[in-house]
């Protein structure tokens, strides 16, 4: 009835099993919010790698890269190899995200900027946060469906019931943690079907000989071509800085080092896996004639349903939800940090305790999964929500990369950049229709003119303000005694 | 007892003085963070983790396309 076999269904049920009680366990040392939000802090190297991994390597992305492979070649890797350029600057940006010791992104706007700006940012991850959810779960059903046969509706809800459980009752400690386990069934997914595929097309060599030469190309002559992979490569890296739950991914290492080599060096071990999602997606175009499949997005679980045996089928399947816990369990638990500390606490209820807090944090990520599974259920296009997310990142970043860089950037130059390339945006890709690589470049470049042109002509920031917010950057931590010693605050309250 | 005198810094015309980081100063400066004060104070001994790092970082960059390409080759 649903095209699995005992073994597949042992092997899916064995697996959610051990997870959830894992999680279970792991979540009796979550005690308060920092420990929820930010694992206090004290993530080794091997467990910020992992949660770098998990965290930043979705089942959709799998979908994404093996289906525009499947249609244009092995350009389609550039969908997420958009980010390997970005990555090396991992290593920079981690010990600030360290430094600042904010829990969200809102916190550097708040901070660095204005009250608005960080209400502003904290409305808009949330919106992230949920679409994000949206995407991941709609991907992983899809292609379950394809290879289960099971009604979507019921395995969106399914998953979400899922990560709910574990992320609301453990926190960060609970996903993390448990992402070690995670890591291992993503690469599994990436390079389970590759051996199968190449011996039913008769090696490498089958592949050449059954696909166009083209079809090897890193750049495609249309959908990837030179330009819009420029593009891509210059979104991700501005808007990386900004992406809402990159605060706790980079931020939560024990030490500086473990940021650095944990953000930097599980990303890399990411951009191997999109190898396998691309040669995944050639392997596909070599079997199938083109055309066959309804949507290229199919091609990742026609695959494992044709190639696999059972039980393998099982544990592709188990692959896929692993992701899906882990990445939405985090963006979950960053969406509440948001709410809870940014809004709820600050502008709602200011002096409670920090179990009203977590109670609190716990009832937003539910809230906040709501959304996403609503996302879920009514989203027509992953593909669509997946550019959208880029590129509004990307103009978030505009000023948050003048924050750190240029003391002289304030909170008009930043309202002037968001706004300005927002509308330079809704122009050119709205009412224009353009699609080339265009839509992202001129809202760039109208943001970051916007932020240097309006921070010139206007007044900076406090000095106050600056002060504090360089000093951190400045003191390592570990150093705080320096700044206590001259009257400078550490921490938010 | 003698109370512990902070050393401080100028990072920028319109900031004042913040504490000066021992730390910084042998070997973990951050170059995004002074990048517009490098030309004057760039010096290795400053930067030297983000420097090895970024470098090092690159190299992976390079090796991971090199193996996106060389496997598109195999069997060509």
């Amino acid at each position: 009835m649903t095209g699995l076999t005992k073994l597949d269904l042992a092997v899916i049920i064995a697996y959610l099993v051990g997870i959830t009680a894992f999680g279970l366990y792991v979540a009796r040392r979550v005690k308060d919010t920092e420990g929820f939000f930010m694992g206090n802090r004290r993530f080794g190297k091997a467990l910020m790698v992992a949660q770098a991994l998990t965290t930043g390597t979705r089942a959709d992305y799998a979908i994404g890269v093996a289906g525009a492979s499947y249609d244009i070649g092995m350009a389609g890797i550039w969908y997420q190899w958009m980010y390997i350029f970005s990555t090396p600057f991992f290593w920079l940006l981690s010990p600030i995200f360290r430094r600042m010791r904010y829990t969200t992104t809102a916190d550097f706007f708040e901070e660095r900027f204005s009250r608005s700006l960080g209400i502003a940012y904290s409305f808009f991850a949330i919106y992230i946060f949920m679409l994000t959810q949206g995407m991941i779960i709609k991907g992983a059903a899809t292609t379950i469906t394809a290879i289960s046969g099971l009604p979507e509706f019921w395995i969106i809800w399914g998953v979400t019931a899922l990560f709910v459980l574990f992320g609301v009752a453990g926190g960060l400690v609970a996903t993390a943690t448990t992402d070690f386990i995670q890591g291992i069934f993503i690469i599994i997914l990436s390079f389970l079907i590759i051996p199968f595929g190449l011996e039913a097309i008769g090696g490498f060599s089958g592949l050449h000989a059954k696909l166009a030469p083209e079809m090897f190309s890193l750049i495609a002559s249309k959908e990837l071509t030179l330009f819009s992979v420029t593009m891509l490569v210059v979104s991700g890296l501005v808007g990386i800085i900004a992406q809402p739950h990159h605060m706790a991914v980079a931020g939560s290492g024990k030490t500086e080092m473990n940021c650095r080599i944990g953000w930097c060096y599980g990303n890399f071990i990411k951009r191997l896996c999109t190898i396998g999602w691309a040669l995944t997606g050639l392997i596909t175009a070599a079997l199938l004639a083109k055309g066959s499949l309804e949507k290229r997005e199919l091609a990742f679980g026609v695959m494992i349903k044709m190639l696999l045996p059972p039980g393998l089928v099982g544990l592709m399947i188990a692959a896929i939800l692993a992701t899906v816990i882990a990445s939405c369990a985090a963006y979950m638990i960053a969406g509440s940090a948001l709410f809870t500390r940014n809004l709820y606490k600050r502008y709602l209820k200011p002096a409670a305790a920090d179990a009203h807090y977590l109670l609190v944090g716990r009832a937003a990520s539910a809230a906040i999964t709501i959304g996403g599974l609503l996302m879920a259920l009514y989203m027509k296009s992953v593909v669509d929500a997946t550019v959208h997310f880029v590129t509004a990142v990307a103009f978030v970043g505009v000023p948050m990369w003048a924050g750190v860089v240029w003391p002289r950037a304030n909170a008009k130059g930043a309202w002037a950049s968001i706004l300005g390339s927002t509308t330079t945006y809704a122009v050119i890709y709205g009412w224009y229709g353009m699609r080339d690589g265009s839509q992202l470049l001129y809202p760039l470049l109208v943001g970051f003119a916007a932020v240097i042109v309006v921070s010139w002509l206007t007044r900076p920031e406090s000095a106050e303000r600056l002060q504090r917010f360089f000093a951190l950057l400045h003191t390592p931590v570990g150093e705080e005694e320096q700044m206590e010693r001259v009257g400078l605050k550490v921490t938010l309250d | 007892m003698m109370k512990k005198e902070t050393e401080m810094q100028k990072v920028s015309e319109i900031v004042p003085p913040i504490p000066r980081s021992r730390m910084e100063e042998d070997g973990h400066g951050l170059l995004l963070v002074d990048l517009l004060r490098l030309p004057r104070r760039f010096s290795f001994r400053r930067y030297r983790i983000d420097v090895l790092g970024f470098i090092a970082a690159w190299v992976w960059v390079l090796l991971i396309l090199a193996l996106g390409y060389w496997i598109t080759r195999i069997g060509a």
